[in-house]
């Protein structure tokens, strides 16, 4: 199996007042600046994605990861998206993907490997 | 023809024998590797490593729906653990570089907790089933008939669970058996005039609802008399389906219920 490439995110999660539906309301590039005043909230995590066969998989380290956060958005068996989400420019380039790739809503089964939570879109 | 007849009826028997033992056997060697829950209520737990030890005194809520792995029981204290690999992409492996096999989250619930607000989840939405059937009544068409012919044997087949919750599944099954045929002067077009019983194999294929270990279904099959009896081609229901309900108890089951 091979991973065509892996990027760090910051990934905010869930029903937010700019955002509607659950589901990922905003993923940008991992800049170690905006980490620490991001993850101070419950929905704001460190992640990465990858792509493998042309569809994206969010991969989630559970030492990064507050308890709290887990259990609320990765303990059931599915990851929910309400709304598609367009992945935005920077994330597309950084992935090779064309400009505007968009994940479908939808229930996207969650899982693990090796202790990674992972959710194949 | 005649002596391979012989043999074969003699290797069904044995075989339909062995496989009611089989089955009967077979309630004890559904081995579980793994205990897997769903929480019917919240529920509270605190973080602990993979020996108990609490390592967070902030309380946590488990949400309801959530499915967890049972890891240990200590005493009135349960270490639950909440990812659960993936069947479906058991094969597709990403083989990440690092691992966070030490970091899997641990949690702390009771013993009291487990019972009354969790229960087994289903992970097994089709699963193989093997058991009994009774079919205590024949109904024959062409030319109509009913009789008390009844067939045992072993059914086995795939077993449909649609919900964790309601103890109600739907199996298709197929069967093999010994029957007990009646052979008068009518099931012969008159060839013999006293009733008499003859053993028949019977295959047979069916659908079946279950409710808990009762289990209710209808099917069809064939009564094969042996070639070696007198009225093999006069028995006027040869080769012809008959319908009946059929009555059974799971005995095994390889789900993973608990």
């Amino acid at each position: 199996m091979t991973l065509l490439q892996i990027i760090s995110i910051l990934l905010t999660l869930g029903s937010q007042p700019e955002c509607e539906g659950f589901g990922i309301c905003h993923a940008q590039l991992y800049e170690k600046s905006l980490t620490e005043e991001c993850t101070q909230y419950e929905n704001c995590i460190k992640a990465s994605l990858a792509v493998e066969e042309k569809k994206v998989i969010l991969i989630v380290s559970q030492k990064e990861i507050q308890d709290a956060s887990f259990v609320r958005y990765f303990t059931k068996e599915h990851f929910v998206l309400a709304k598609d989400y367009i992945l935005p420019e920077e994330l597309c380039t950084q992935l090779e993907l064309k400009e505007g790739y968009t994940i479908p809503k939808g229930k996207y089964e969650i899982s693990e490997e090796d202790g990674k939570i992972l959710v194949r879109f | 023809m005649a002596r391979f007849w012989c043999v074969f009826k003699r290797y069904i028997l044995f075989l339909v024998c062995w496989l009611c033992f089989a089955a009967m056997d077979g309630q004890n060697s559904v081995s579980m590797f793994y205990k897997k829950y769903e929480f019917l209520l919240e529920c509270p737990m605190y973080r602990c490593d993979i020996e108990g030890k609490k390592l967070d005194t902030n309380r946590i809520i488990a949400p309801i729906g959530s499915k967890f792995l049972l890891i240990e029981i200590k005493k009135d204290l349960c270490i639950i653990r909440f990812l659960l690999p993936s069947k479906k992409h058991r094969k597709r492996r990403l083989y990440l570089k690092d691992d966070d096999i030490e970091q899997y989250k641990y949690f702390l619930i009771t013993k009291a907790q487990l019972d009354f607000k969790a229960m087994p989840a289903n992970t097994q939405r089709y699963a193989f089933t093997l058991g009994s059937v009774i079919t205590p009544l024949k109904l024959r068409i062409d030319p109509f008939d009913f009789s008390k012919d009844f067939t045992m044997g072993t059914t086995f087949g795939i077993r449909y669970t649609k919900s964790d919750y309601a103890p109600v599944s739907f199996s298709a099954l197929l069967g093999m058996g010994v029957s007990s045929v009646s052979l008068d002067s009518f099931t012969t077009s008159g060839k013999i005039r006293n009733r008499q019983e003859a053993l028949a194999f019977t295959p047979s294929i069916g659908v079946m609802i279950e409710f808990g270990n009762a289990q209710v279904g209808i099917f069809t099959g064939i009564d094969m008399l042996s070639s070696n009896n007198s009225n093999f081609d006069s028995y006027i229901y040869k080769n012809k389906p008959w319908i009946s309900i059929g009555l059974g108890y799971s005995i095994f089951s390889a789900s993973s219920k608990k």
